[in-house]
């Protein structure tokens, strides 16, 4: 048999086929009419054949036997789940009914209202970005402007309040603390040379580094940074890689600034530098345009 | 169909779509960002999903398989030239190779599990995909022709040739447990 083998459609059984193909398809259930026939009138002259279908037939359910593995992780079921709430924005956790709902321990507790309060913060975040929203200067109006670029925002605000909120959350997930080991990991995760971390110089020290799932699904990273000899002044550094996509429709090394719902809270700076999404959450306006430098990004500070 | 229907569906075949990057990543991280961008393009295309008798889980099992293509090329992991798969060094059969004589039938396959386990997992990529779309996830030729944007009948010319490597790895195994030969009957 030749794995490229004419058929008269490529969606459709081949209408004529030999011995063997009639009994594998007998076995996997996939024979017309007239195939079945055509196999009834086979197995009544060999008999014999009854033994090749209950032979695949027995493969078949041996190989779902042995690879049916495990059920989804609960993270990778949370991570979903957050993902249908930031993206429906208005939706409560308790629309996405059916089965799988049962084994989400995400729910329960504390948890929950996190997540809740995540959705409520992207519903005014997308409120707000849409009336005030904009790279300064002359930027597009729209960036940031359909729900994907809002559930971006909206987890890189989560993730950096949350690791600021919790010492025991900052500790577990951005565990590389050294800048030596933190270069280290950062270069070989995402391919670039990671030798400008060290931010000494703009009296920032690293306190953490380590992966995180900025939606869009490809290799992200956060760091936080603690300014030296100030106790509570942070900042957070997220590194995307780029999906290559227009989803996120920034020009490469325009910096962009996002302000927070909550005027309070340190405003989001944004840039895409050499096939890296970068987003810097600081009440520090220096900060964004230091790693720019450091960086060797053209276009001026976020203005 | 509302959303939150469509979330419900989507979110039962979630160990599916898992168990199926798993499969094509061979890394939990991985498998864990496939899903995730799985699920995004799927809610972000809901409207265009159309219903053609097999469910969601396809369309689902076409997004994942999208979604890994393209991060394969961006990681520009070239695929196999088919020429290599005839490779003698490769393991696999020639296509068209007669089925080993003798009877997998009378093979007891609880005693065989972890040996057939690992023929799965290392048959190509190409092979097993294929493969365990249609052993555990039930799809029919149509509906794995569709995901894998293939041919039907290159489907099934994949799957006849991996239940072939199976069979051929599995050979050791059926003369250890003295599985009686022969007895599969010719006439084509």
């Amino acid at each position: 048999m030749s794995e490229q083998r004419p058929h008269n459609e490529n969606d459709r059984l081949p209408e004529q086929l030999s011995v063997s193909e009639l009994l594998r398809c007998a076995a996997d259930d996939e024979l017309t009419p007239a195939q079945q026939r055509e196999l009834e009138q086979r197995l009544s002259s060999h008999p014999d054949d009854r033994g090749r279908i209950e032979t695949d037939m027995s493969l078949r359910q041996a190989v779902s036997r042995v690879m049916a593995g495990e059920p989804a992780p609960d993270s990778v079921r949370a991570g979903v789940l957050a993902l249908f709430a930031e993206q429906a924005g208005v939706d409560t956790p308790a629309t996405v009914g059916g089965p799988a709902t049962t084994q989400r321990s995400f729910w329960a507790g504390a948890r929950r209202w996190s997540a809740v309060a995540a959705v409520l913060l992207v519903m005014v975040s997308v409120f707000l970005i849409a009336s005030q929203r904009g790279r300064l200067g002359d930027a597009p109006v729209d960036i940031f402007g359909d729900a994907f670029r809002s559930s971006i925002i909206a987890h890189v605000e989560r993730e950096h309040d949350r690791c600021l909120a919790t010492d025991d959350y900052l500790s577990r997930k951005l565990s590389i603390n050294e800048t030596d080991e933190a270069q280290a990991f950062l270069t070989k995760y995402l391919g670039v040379d990671f030798s400008w971390l060290c931010l000494d110089h703009v009296q920032y020290e690293l306190v953490g580094v380590g992966r995180c799932k900025i939606p869009g699904g490809d290799q992200a990273v956060q760091a936080i940074y603690r300014r030296v000899g100030e106790e509570g002044s942070y900042f957070s550094l997220f590194i995307q890689k780029d999906r290559e996509t227009p989803l996120i429709q920034i020009d490469d090394d325009r910096c962009y600034q996002v302000p927070r719902n909550d005027q309070s809270q340190p405003p989001i700076y944004c840039w895409r530098s050499n096939d890296l999404i970068y987003y810097v959450v600081s009440c520090d306006p220096d900060v964004a345009g230091s790693i720019r430098r450091a960086l060797g990004c053209s276009g001026g500070e976020a203005e | 169909m509302e959303r939150s229907e469509f979330e419900r569906l989507a979110l039962e075949h979630l160990d599916s779509v898992h168990r199926m990057a798993m499969h094509l990543a061979a890394d939990p991280d991985i498998a864990g960002d496939l899903v995730q961008e799985t699920y995004l393009r799927a809610l972000k295309w809901a409207e265009r999903f159309e219903e053609k008798g097999g469910g969601i889980r396809p369309w689902l099992f076409t997004i994942l398989h999208n979604v890994h293509r393209t991060r394969l090329k961006r990681e520009s992991r070239a695929p196999t030239a088919v020429g290599d798969f005839y490779s003698p060094d490769a393991g696999s059969p020639e296509p068209g190779a007669a089925t080993p004589a003798w009877n997998l039938k009378s093979l007891d396959w609880e005693q065989v599990d972890e040996r057939l386990k690992a023929a799965i997992d290392d048959l190509r990529p190409e092979f097993r995909v294929i493969l365990l779309l249609w052993g555990v996830e039930g799809l029919k030729y149509r509906q794995i022709a569709e995901v894998m944007e293939l041919p039907i009948g290159t489907v099934m010319s994949r799957l006849h040739r991996a239940r072939q490597m199976l069979a051929v790895s599995l050979e050791g195994v059926v003369n250890e447990l003295g599985v009686r030969a022969g007895e599969v009957s010719s006439g084509e």
